[in-house]
């Protein structure tokens, strides 16, 4: 197993084992992996896409998504581990989305996933943010767009590519040291392999993109003042911290 | 000046416009006929606009949103001057969107209507196109509508803010083939660039070479392989684009 750290001031990551060696003596300074487009996927939990059923089959919906429902995490939200996130001053919570980030080393269009997996440099766990809303219908930017609202870290594992794609593998969210949510990634509708082949349909992604898996529908909220840790195997610990904005 | 980004001889080169062509940071002249044009920023987040036009909206059988509709685009999306966008084979409605782009040249957030101009460091044009076939009503629209790879097309020139005084009286125009498709002016925006400006700092930070497309006066018209599409904004220049035919991906008809 081997992992990557990018340290701020360092122009190269570090490799290391994070299976025997854990670089966070310093944790402060893991920086931000990624340098191009980090997409999400909505609606890709499978528990909450069937309970809803007759919701999407309503206006203004009219049926369910045919496509991966896509946003993009621009750059004013990429924050590494370890990262104070302010709420805004008049919003009391915010919806900690536990994910995995694909990272690209190279381009991927048109591509089957076995196409694109030398394409693929490694995961690393995400913090995916969002103020709590209802509606699907337009564009959420102001509810995931916000500064800082896309924590990721600590480190990128380089060869973590399981057996089963992640099929497996399960998310565990802790707010101040209290296992809070638990988020298996078989509930994701769409898992990587086909995420990838639909999205490079019409995204080429390149090196330093990211894609973000999807995060379950019920994930938990944090406030002001909350400490927010989500682990995974392999990947360590990403921690987020919560303050509230002052006007 | 107006200024641009080209490759030639082998290597990208900012340009700006001379009587005998283009000339390079150097001073060596080139024709346009030898250049590639690239988009004349990078953009770092692109913002645009939905229906910021009232006339557009009815066009689409809207009511003008009460609140700016913004979407967000990826750098997959963005080709340059003379670039080649592609349509998938069996697509029947896509297209063109001519678009003042505003590009951000200091950080900020909080900003004052008042203030928004000394963050913006010029403007160039856009071309927003949209292929209605894969229109879904979650995150509308959509990205597989409005994101996609080579369908957003950005240039010839970064022109600076003080070469247009009044951003907000521009005509812009399309011409199709030739034929003169939609004219209309940023007059008539529904939110200005100030407000616009201002609105999206007051949730997320601005940064130099993010880029604001600021939504289309109504005159749509679908185009197929091999137009020619050229959108024209005044004092701006004009955005030639080509339509070509893509194989890729297919439109499953139900």
């Amino acid at each position: 197993m081997k992992a990557l750290a990018y340290l701020k001031g360092k122009s190269l990551p570090e490799e290391f084992d994070p299976q025997t060696e854990n670089p966070g003596a310093s944790a402060n300074e893991f920086d931000i992996l990624v340098s191009g487009d980090v997409y999400g996927v909505a609606l890709n939990d499978r528990l909450f896409l069937d309970k809803n059923e007759s919701t999407f089959n309503e206006k203004p919906y009219n049926q369910p998504p045919t496509a991966p429902v896509l946003y993009i995490k621009p750059k004013n939200t990429w924050a590494p581990h370890q990262t104070t996130v302010a709420l805004p001053p008049d919003e009391e919570c915010v919806q900690t989305g536990a994910t995995i980030g694909v990272v690209f080393s190279d381009t991927v269009s048109s591509a089957s996933y076995q196409q694109s997996k030398s394409a693929i440099k490694g995961l690393t766990l995400v913090n995916d943010l969002q103020l709590p809303h209802e509606s699907v219908y337009r564009p959420a930017i102001k509810e995931r767009a916000r500064d800082q609202f896309c924590p990721m870290g600590p480190w990128l594992t380089i060869d973590a590519l399981l057996e089963d794609n992640l099929a497996t593998t399960t998310l565990e969210t802790y707010i101040n040291g209290e296992l809070a949510h638990s988020f298996s990634l078989e509930r994701l509708y769409r898992p990587l392999p086909q995420l990838i082949s639909e999205i490079s349909q019409f995204i080429t992604f390149t090196k330093g993109d990211m894609l973000l898996v999807g995060s379950a529908h019920d994930a938990p909220l944090a406030k002001a003042g909350d400490h927010v840790t989500i682990k995974a195997d392999t990947l360590g610990e990403l921690q987020t911290t919560f303050s509230q904005a002052e006007n | 000046m107006k200024k641009g980004r080209v490759a030639v001889h082998g290597s990208i080169h900012e340009v700006t416009a001379h009587e005998d062509g283009l000339m390079l940071e150097d001073g060596r002249i080139v024709a346009e006929s030898e250049v590639n044009w690239l988009p004349p920023v990078q953009p770092e987040t692109t913002f645009a606009l939905g229906l910021n036009y009232a006339d557009h909206a009815s066009e689409l059988a809207f009511e003008p949103p009460k609140e700016p509709l913004v979407f967000l685009k990826g750098k997959n999306t963005i080709i340059g001057h003379e670039g080649r966008t592609k349509r998938p084979v069996n697509a029947t409605h896509m297209h063109y969107e001519c678009e003042l782009a505003v590009v951000i040249g200091k950080a900020g957030k909080h900003i004052s209507e008042e203030e928004a101009y000394d963050y913006i460091t010029g403007y160039t044009i856009a071309n927003d196109y949209a292929i209605r076939d894969f229109l879904e009503n979650y995150y509308r629209p959509n990205m597989r509508v409005k994101n996609r790879d080579t369908c957003t097309p950005l240039g010839p020139w970064l022109t600076p803010k003080k070469e247009i005084p009044d951003p907000m009286n521009l005509t812009l125009t399309t011409k199709v083939n030739g034929k003169l498709t939609q004219e209309g002016s940023t007059r008539d925006m529904v939110f200005s660039v100030p407000f616009l400006v201002s609105y999206l700092s007051q949730f997320m930070t601005l940064s130099p070479g993010d880029v604001i497309l600021t939504g289309t006066p109504k005159g749509l018209a679908k185009v197929e392989a091999g137009d020619v599409v050229e959108t024209e904004i005044e004092g701006l220049g004009s955005l030639k684009n080509t339509i070509i035919e893509s194989r890729e991906e297919i439109i499953s008809v139900n």
